[in-house]
């Protein structure tokens, strides 16, 4: 059986690990049974396209794919084809599917709920360095992003937070941003989940730490990598239901007949040492919300 | 009919197998059942108490949901800062995931506090609560379970409102994502397939280990245990709190409820009915592997229990079979020990009685086969002897011997014996088995009837007599003689005719031993068979004896024609005398007889006839002179016959005395009587006296009156016959004399022929041609003269009788070709052709060959003779038995009046042509003769100037020498 991949970031192995090893627990088992045709746009969407039909060049049974940029890549790529989505976003309110209980159509998946906590993100943020009053906000340029974008500002807006969004899209605007960012540096730094970022996730942090400031990013990996802190997901396990996803749809469950679920947990992670370069001392609320600290 | 074979063992097999498999079955159903019942009521009672487990596990994930709230209600805790409160809502949902939201709303039913793990915190908001039922619930009963309601229309929740402690101390409310019961949900381990799910009061699924079921926001309120659960609760009893009922997947589940009473939730455990019914499914598995084996053995045993039963059965029936064809003999062996043992033995009883029943029945058969046999043997033997009697009906002893023998045979006799009433008495008549000394006995025995003999008593009492032992028979008389034949048990039976005893069989042993009634009906039979021949023969003798009178008068008939042939055809009076004599004493019965001629001349009777008699009395009594002084004289006188009946009573002469001498009693003396006077006598005489029958008289009359006739024609006859008789001897001297002479005449004729022939040939000197001439002339007269006496000598020896054929093999070609020799230089003198016609396979023939040639020579002569020109041919052919050969000519025939002349003596067509040819005219004469002396025939066919044809046919063999006709 074989099974596409399609992927904006570069490749993620842990990721792809947690999903094979789903998906090995079904019993799919790649190199045996399984096939995984795996496409990466590193980053850059508008590679995604050219790779979606790679992809559906390939006939496989269904596609997995992350974000609503890949999503309508693939979909426009292959209509047809089933498609298992792990979105950032609200699927109903970007129109993917009619609702999450009955997704209809031929896609489904999970949301990580990344919007909708976007709001809840930056209070976290401000909990831990609460004389944040201005923040940028960097943004890759996308499609689907802009759901992100009204909800941060509202968000800012809600926290009394003076917001200065940036952007950029491609890896070689990032640096250029920071350099800006760097001229007049803002109180913190908020990163909207993008492919390119989450690719240049190291260069991201050390531009932010090396801007001084505290950040909040929508992916755990960005702490590890030496970010101060994130709220989201966990990546792990949002990967290994989406086997369960292709599982079902290979056995023969239509897409639109699966709910698409939503994330039951949420990781606070921060980095103690980004804390410390920062000067930063976390209060005892998020020290006791955090699941993780990394040092 | 065909033998259904095998079809028992079928049956038993089927039966066999049929009876256990339906026990087995019906125990396997029975027990399937019951097992069923017991195994499901178990399950059921499982499946409950496993969804009771779930159900406690489901509430107390909820109750622990309390719990960890419960620290966040007491009183005080109101009364700490928000920092506080906050602190401990985010430790509370640190602690407890499934919390999504936390609210502190105070005495006034104020929003507090508000900690969420999506949205941002919110302090003292002072929303108003007050009648939100979340808030009224929980302060009325301090903690109220809100509904359960689904966010986003996916995601089940539900909200837990827990009052604090105190008077109006505020509410917490918890907004609980049930998505996470799907972990407790799916820690419910149901064996393999089985799997736990959570209803709320709604029938509306909060947790399934399908968690896109319960995002779904599946309504399951028309699933019928979920109808059953949320109508009747508790109220079940076990068994029906496990019903298998379609699930979802339309798989069928084993389905138990347990409620969560606080909440109205309903915790279902399902198990596919496939597995849950497994151990049931095993148990009837195994059942039915039982079965399985229950049936096999069964067949197997079934198998072995019908050969075991058949093996008996099959014996059973080959041995009845056996049986049936006769076979008693046979023994059917079945060692069972059981009912077919019985049988077996039922049946080799049956057979031994049978057989015993066929052994007695064979001894019947055999006794009364014996019996027919011997019926038949006495019906043989009568027909026997009824055939002896009807074969020797004439013969009187000859089937009284038979019925002896016959008797004595059948009925184990030593000896048999017919006595026969004659004269008054029984005399032995015939027997067989008697020793020669009893039987000189018995042929002397002159018997009454009377006890004192066995035959005697038998005419006594005129039935079947048997004496047991004849040498202790009181009344038994001749025990002497019964010693000498050895007589020991005897009987006898009378030969009854009309009533009356006319015989008796009398049989004897040389043993005491009695005759059976059969030997004794027997020999009644036998005596019967006796009587009847006797009659017969009575009969036989009647009839015979009016045969003879016939026969006799046929005889008289006969003797009579006989006489009268014998005077008509005989002349000779002594050989007519003599017949009539024979017939006379033949006819009369009579012994002897004789004819005497009165001579007148001498005065006395001549014997002339005579038969019967010795020799010797017939020449003493042709010595003896009878005069007319006798008793033959008076019947010459008298002309009427005479009888002596007693010789001795007769005056005393020579004659009667010889006759006398000779036995002779009784004399009957006919006179023959002429027209004018008496001629003689005839005279019979017998030895015994008494007169003689009138019937003899006038027999003997007619008998003198023939021999009258007789005597006179003889004595006619007697002169003629003399004087043929002179006139032959002279005939006889004539041949003779010609003989001599021609032989005399021959001697001197041949001499003169001799010399002359020397003189013609110069022996004596030279001849003179004048005297040759002479001399040839006297040569051609003598030979001429020399054939002549040639021919007279042989028609004188002809008929003298002298001539003989020398009878032997010839062959008609080379007696022709002989001819032809002789004659071809005459024909060819002549000129004349001579022809030979022979026809094919003539055979060989008897006859004189030498005559046969005489007379071919003379024929063809003859027509060399006559014939000038022309051709003389000889013919032979076959004609049936005889030869025919024929010598035809071109010569100038014969005239008719001739053709019969020429064939006699010195007889010769007169013509001038004839005795310019010459010739004796003795040729053809002699020629006849010899022809018939063959036995043939010779004739001429001729016309004049046409030729002539002379055939002669004999017979192919001839037997002997005919005398030729004169």
């Amino acid at each position: 059986m074989r099974i596409g991949l399609l992927r904006a970031p570069p490749q993620q192995p842990r990721d792809l690990a947690s999903f094979t090893a789903g998906l090995t627990e079904l019993g799919h088992v790649v190199g045996r049974n399984l096939e995984i045709v795996a496409r990466y746009a590193d980053g850059d969407v508008r590679r995604l396209p050219e790779l979606a039909r790679e992809i559906a060049a390939l006939s496989p049974a269904l596609v997995v794919v992350d974000g609503e940029p890949s999503v309508l890549a693939m979909a426009e790529a292959a209509p047809k084809l089933p498609i298992v989505f792990t979105l950032a976003g609200n699927p109903v309110a970007s129109g993917l599917a009619l609702s999450l209980a009955r997704p209809g159509g031929n896609m489904t998946g999970l949301t990580n709920i990344s919007v909708e906590i976007t709001g809840k993100r930056l209070s976290l943020l401000l909990e831990a360095v609460p004389t944040i009053r201005r923040i940028a906000i960097l943004i890759q340029p996308r499609p689907g992003v802009q759901f992100h974008r009204e909800e941060i500002i509202a968000a800012a807006a809600q926290l009394g937070l003076a917001a200065t969004i940036v952007e950029a899209s491609i890896s070689s605007e990032i640096d250029p941003v920071f350099d800006r960012l760097a001229a007049a540096p803002p109180d913190a730094l908020v990163t909207i989940n993008s492919p390119l970022f989450y690719g240049e996730r190291q260069r991201i942090v050390a531009r932010a730490n090396a801007l001084g400031r505290p950040q909040i990013y929508p992916e755990r990996e960005f702490v590890e990598a030496g970010g101060l802190m994130s709220y989201g997901v966990d990546f792990d396990v949002l990967w290994r239901r989406a086997a369960s996803y292709v599982d079902r749809i290979l056995k023969g469950a239509k897409p639109g007949d699966l709910p698409i679920e939503q994330p039951v947990k949420l990781l606070l992670s921060i980095n103690s040492g980004a804390a410390r370069l920062l000067g930063i001392e976390f209060p005892p609320g998020i020290l006791l919300r955090a699941d993780e600290v990394i040092e | 009919m065909p033998a259904p074979r095998g079809r028992l063992f079928l049956k038993y097999v089927l039966s066999f197998v049929g009876i256990v498999s339906v026990v087995l079955l019906l125990s396997g159903l029975l027990d399937g059942w019951f097992s069923y019942r017991e195994t499901r009521q178990t399950l059921a009672l499982i499946q409950h108490s496993k969804a009771e487990a779930a159900a406690q596990r489901i509430e107390q994930f909820i109750l622990e949901i309390e719990r960890q709230i419960g620290w966040t209600t007491h009183a005080q805790w109101a009364a700490g800062t928000v920092d506080q409160r906050r602190f401990d809502y985010v430790r509370l949902l640190r602690q407890v995931p499934a919390i999504t939201e936390l609210v502190q709303i105070d005495g006034q039913g104020r929003e507090q506090l508000k900690v969420s793990r999506l949205a941002m915190d919110v302090v003292a908001s002072n929303a108003d609560y007050s009648a939100d039922p979340r808030y009224v619930g929980a302060t009325q009963q301090r903690i109220w379970y809100s509904p359960v309601y689904f966010r986003k229309e996916s995601e089940p929740y539900m909200t837990i409102a827990i009052a604090r402690a105190g008077r109006q101390a505020g509410v917490t409310l918890a907004e609980v994502n049930l998505k996470l019961i799907w972990d407790v949900v799916t820690a419910i381990r149901l064996g393999q397939t089985g799997y736990a799910y959570v209803l709320d009061g709604q029938g509306r699924l909060i947790a399934h280990p399908d968690i896109s079921l319960v995002l779904r926001n599946t309504d399951l309120s028309a699933l019928p245990q979920v109808i059953a659960a949320r109508a009747a609760a508790d109220l079940r009893s076990p068994e029906e709190r496990a019903t298998i009922v379609p699930a979802l997947d339309g798989r069928s589940v084993f389905s138990a409820a347990a409620a969560i009473t606080k909440l109205v939730w309903f915790v279902f455990v399902e198990t596919p009915v496939n597995e849950a019914l497994q151990p049931l499914y095993d148990t009837m598995i195994r059942t039915g592997l039982l079965l399985l084996l229950g049936l096999a053995v069964a067949a197997l045993g079934g198998v072995l229990f019908a050969r075991r039963m058949l093996t008996p059965v099959r014996a059973l029936a080959a041995g009845a079979a056996r049986l049936g064809t006769g076979d008693l003999a046979h023994r059917i062996d079945v060692r069972t020990g059981d009912e077919l043992q019985a049988l077996g033995d039922s049946f080799n009883r049956m057979a031994g009685q049978l057989q015993q029943s066929y052994a007695g029945l064979e001894q019947k058969v055999a006794d009364r086969t014996a019996e027919l046999q011997q019926t038949l043997e006495y019906q043989t033997a009568t027909s026997e002897v009824l055939k002896a009697i009807s074969r020797t009906t004439f013969d009187l002893d000859a089937v009284l011997t038979t019925l002896a023998t016959t008797a004595t045979r059948l009925c184990q006799a030593q000896h048999a014996s017919m006595f026969r009433l004659e004269r008054g008495a029984y005399r032995w008549v015939a027997g067989h088995g008697l020793t020669p000394e009893y039987l000189a006995l018995e042929r002397a025995a002159i018997i009454h009837p009377g006890r004192d003999t066995i035959v005697g008593r038998a005419a006594l009492e005129r039935q079947t007599v048997q004496i047991l032992d004849a040498w202790t028979d009181p009344d038994y008389a001749v025990k002497d003689e019964a010693r000498v034949g050895g007589v020991r048990s005897m009987i006898g039976v009378p030969l009854m005719r009309a009533g009356e005893p006319i015989g008796v069989i009398a049989l004897a042993r040389n043993a005491i031993e009695a005759f059976t009634p059969k030997q004794i009906e027997l020999v009644t039979v036998f005596a019967d068979q006796a009587v009847i021949a006797m009659e017969n023969m009575r009969l036989f003798e009647e009839v015979r004896a009016r045969t003879n009178e016939l026969a006799q008068s046929v005889e008289e008939l006969r003797a009579l024609g006989e006489i009268s042939q014998a005077v008509n055809s005989t002349l000779d009076a002594p050989t007519v005398l003599e017949t009539i004599v024979t017939k006379a004493v033949q006819i009369s019965g009579t012994s002897a007889g004789v004819i005497y001629v009165y001579s007148a001349r001498q005065e006395a009777f001549r014997m002339r006839a005579s038969w019967g008699g010795d020799e010797a009395l017939t020449k003493a009594m042709r010595k003896q002179r009878i005069g007319m002084d006798t008793p033959v004289g008076e019947a010459a006188r008298t002309r009427e016959p005479v009888q002596l009946p007693e010789l001795r009573d007769a005056p005393a002469t020579p004659i009667i005395d010889l006759l006398l001498a000779a036995g002779y009693r009784a004399l009957l003396i006919v006179p023959l009587v002429g027209p004018e006077r008496v001629i003689g006598v005839l005279i019979i005489r017998r030895k015994q006296p008494g007169l003689f029958p009138e019937r003899t008289v006038d027999l003997m009359r007619t008998f003198a009156a023939q021999s009258v006739l007789a005597i006179q024609n003889a004595r006619l006859f007697g002169e003629i016959e003399e004087k043929s008789r002179q006139l032959q001897i002279a005939s006889q001297h004539k041949s003779q004399f010609l003989a001599n002479m021609s032989h005399e005449l021959r001697t001197p004729l041949n001499a003169v022929l001799g010399y002359t022939e020397l003189i013609a040939d110069g022996i004596y000197g030279e001849v003179p041609a004048k005297a040759l001439a002479v001399l040839e002339r006297v040569q051609a007269n003598g030979k001429h003269l020399l054939g002549l006496i040639n021919d007279v000598l042989d028609l004188s020896k002809i008929e003298a009788g002298q001539l003989e054929l020398a009878v032997d093999d010839y062959a008609v070609p080379t007696v022709v070709q002989s001819v032809i020799a002789a004659t071809e230089s005459l024909a060819r003198a002549k000129n004349l052709e001579l022809r030979i016609a022979l026809a094919e396979g003539l055979p060989t023939g008897r006859g004189d060959e030498r005559r046969l040639a005489q007379v071919l020579l003379n024929l063809v002569g003859n027509a060399i003779k006559f014939t000038d020109n022309g051709f003389v041919e000889i013919a032979a052919r076959l004609d049936g038995d005889r030869f025919e050969i024929a010598v035809r000519d071109s010569g100038p025939g014969i005239a008719p009046e001739d053709q019969r002349r020429i064939f006699e003596e010195f007889q010769q067509v007169d013509s001038s042509n004839t005795r310019k040819k010459g010739g004796t005219g003795l040729g053809l004469a002699i020629s006849r003769r010899i022809v018939e002396m063959h036995g043939g025939t010779i004739g001429v066919a001729s016309a004049l100037g046409t030729g002539s044809t002379f055939t002669i046919a004999i017979p192919i063999r001839v037997a002997a020498q005919r005398e030729a006709a004169q």
